[in-house]
């Protein structure tokens, strides 16, 4: 049996935090050279994120707590469904229902909904029960297990095998579906179910992002990568150490401020040919990767990332 | 000494200390000293284009730990090198870091973790090592350690070296989620393998967003993963107790359960 944890929704968090961020604004302290202190908190911790958490009027938030409270019986989750809020993402460009459960003072879940069409996106279980580390599960039996919840969920698994690989840091089996469309990766969208050892699920996450039409015929690999080539010698990647361009093939890819400075992601994404430029900045440090994301309608670049 | 008496026993001080803040508009840097780096130049300038994204990782961290409580001095560019970090790393109880990250050769065939600092060079920048930075510490871990890096949530690539969690004071173990077994007011949050920018502002914006919103450190985690919309390839690690609230001013123990 899981033991409440006083701070967690109790009184000491709920306005000890306000404080602190007021508190905050006085301590934080004059940087060096070229360095800079914090700036103020804002009162609403999610704002300082982009997000804008509003509580749902009484019938709304019923139907939200109702509809959580279902998907969570459903799974054999604890707790009762009891704050629902609507939190708009700037930055994902997205609107979902957040509806926690809880048992008590202590939260035992938080079930996400896209606000729009009511599709369940992601469901964690924070409740930890007795059993749950038993070694009942294999890496066999996880994806029957896996399946069996996400139709409970209200939700069908991509076609094909999931992935199953034990993942440390969630303690569980992650089991993951890969979502194509036509054939076509997504790479960013799929299924993952967590599951405890002892089969009771830690996550489910389901996200599947909107999609622009696809043009007729797709930009050529061979245009992709000149497009590519010419953003590499402009930007001077090209005279680097170990320098290599590469066509990862079609993907249906995000649009993302890579380029532009804007740290947004439009949530529908398009259809791209992915190249990766490979390079060291140095001899002394690994590869660098850097992918493109070349639009296959118009071979504009409209995203991409880089490693770390 | 059960949880309600530890939250009991945080509350005390939080509050006396917003409340000497408010009063006297005090300066009390140092109290709870927090230091986030941001490796513009090598993501940024060396590139010839700005993606914005590191500043909006490193503003996210600076946030969030100002948030829990922590002073968050922030240095980039020419201030982020490897003698301001090692000059601040004894007294650092919160750090965040976005850098390049790996586990580098010393002295062949010995590998150190470590990140890559800034200092306005796109090539031959200094590495400050694990080693270095636990030179520079007490016994006393830190509270938080974020490395938005490449590698440093993976065990040490050389048996006897310390991992950057380690140098921190951090051991690389996880408390169980329901706290029957914790190891203090600490939390490491690292990767393994490649992490792609994209993916670690995600990660990081979610698990920011939940832990200053009354989650714990492990659950906002665990919440990030489930939620944030990153993608499989980069893959989030962390060391240290679930339950830790990441509040700078948790108990030394005795807490028989988080100690």
């Amino acid at each position: 049996m899981q033991r409440p944890d006083p701070r967690r929704g109790s009184w000491p968090r709920r306005y000890a935090r306000p404080l602190l961020a007021l508190a905050a604004a006085g301590i934080v302290g004059a940087g060096g050279v070229a360095a800079a202190a914090g700036p103020t908190p804002a009162a609403d911790p999610r704002a300082m994120f982009g997000q804008q958490a509003v509580a749902l009027r009484a019938g709304p938030a019923a139907v939200a707590r109702q509809r959580a409270g279902d998907l969570a019986r459903a799974l054999g989750l604890r707790g009762t469904a009891t704050g629902a809020e609507e939190v708009r993402d700037a930055m994902l460009g997205r609107v979902v229902s957040e509806v926690t459960l809880a048992e008590g003072p202590t939260r035992t879940g938080l079930i996400v909904h896209d606000a729009a069409s009511g599709r369940p996106l992601a469901i964690t279980n924070l409740a930890w029960g007795p059993g749950d580390d038993a070694p009942r599960l294999t890496s066999g039996s996880a994806p029957a297990v896996a399946e069996r919840l996400v139709r409970a969920a209200g939700l069908a698994a991509p076609a094909g095998a999931p992935e199953v690989r034990w993942d440390d840091a969630a303690d569980a089996w992650e089991i993951s579906w890969a979502r194509s469309v036509a054939g076509i990766p997504v790479p960013r969208d799929g299924m993952v179910v967590r599951l405890r050892p002892g089969g009771a699920l830690a996550s489910l996450s389901a996200p599947e992002s909107p999609l622009a039409p696809a043009p007729r015929t797709p930009l050529s690999s061979q245009a992709a990568l000149a497009v590519a080539r010419h953003f590499a010698e402009e930007h001077g990647l090209v005279r680097l150490a170990g320098f290599a361009i590469e066509d990862r093939g079609l993907a249906w890819s995000e649009t993302n401020g890579f380029l532009t400075g804007q740290a947004a992601f439009h949530p529908t994404l398009r259809l791209c040919r992915v190249i990766r430029l490979a390079f060291t900045l140095d001899g002394a440090s690994g590869t660098s990767l850097i992918e493109l994301h070349v639009d296959a309608t118009d071979g504009a670049i409209v995203g991409g990332d880089q490693t770390s | 000494m059960s949880r309600a008496r530890w939250s009991q026993r945080l509350l005390g001080p939080p509050l006396a200390a917003a409340i000497l803040a408010l009063s006297l508009g005090a300066n009390t840097a140092g109290a709870y000293q927090g230091s986030a780096y941001e490796n513009y130049t090598a993501f940024q300038a060396c590139m010839g284009w700005s993606s914005g994204m590191t500043d909006t990782m490193r503003a996210q961290a600076v946030n969030a730990l100002a948030a829990l409580g922590y002073t968050s001095t922030w240095y980039r560019r020419t201030a982020f090198t490897r003698s301001q970090v090692l000059s601040r790393a004894g007294a650092d109880q919160a750090v965040y870091v976005q850098s390049h990250g790996d586990q580098y050769y010393t002295i062949y065939p010995t590998k150190v973790q470590g990140f890559r600092e800034d200092a306005g060079v796109c090539s031959g920048a200094g590495k400050v090592f694990a080693t270095d930075i636990k030179a520079r510490r007490s016994s006393t871990p830190a509270h938080i350690v974020v490395m938005s890096t490449c590698h440093l949530g993976e065990p040490s690539a050389t048996l006897g070296q310390p991992s950057m969690a380690e140098a921190y004071g951090i051991a690389q173990r996880r408390s169980a989620r329901n706290d029957s077994v914790g190891y203090g007011p600490v939390f490491y949050l690292g990767y393994t393998g490649d992490a792609w920018l994209d993916d670690q502002l995600k990660f990081e914006r979610s698990f920011w967003a939940y832990a200053t919103t009354a989650y714990t450190l492990g659950q906002a985690f665990d919440l990030a993963l489930a939620y944030s919309g990153k993608a499989s390839r980069t893959v989030p690690t962390w060391f240290g107790t679930y339950l830790y609230s990441g509040f700078p001013w948790a108990p030394s123990p005795p807490c028989t359960r988080c100690a």
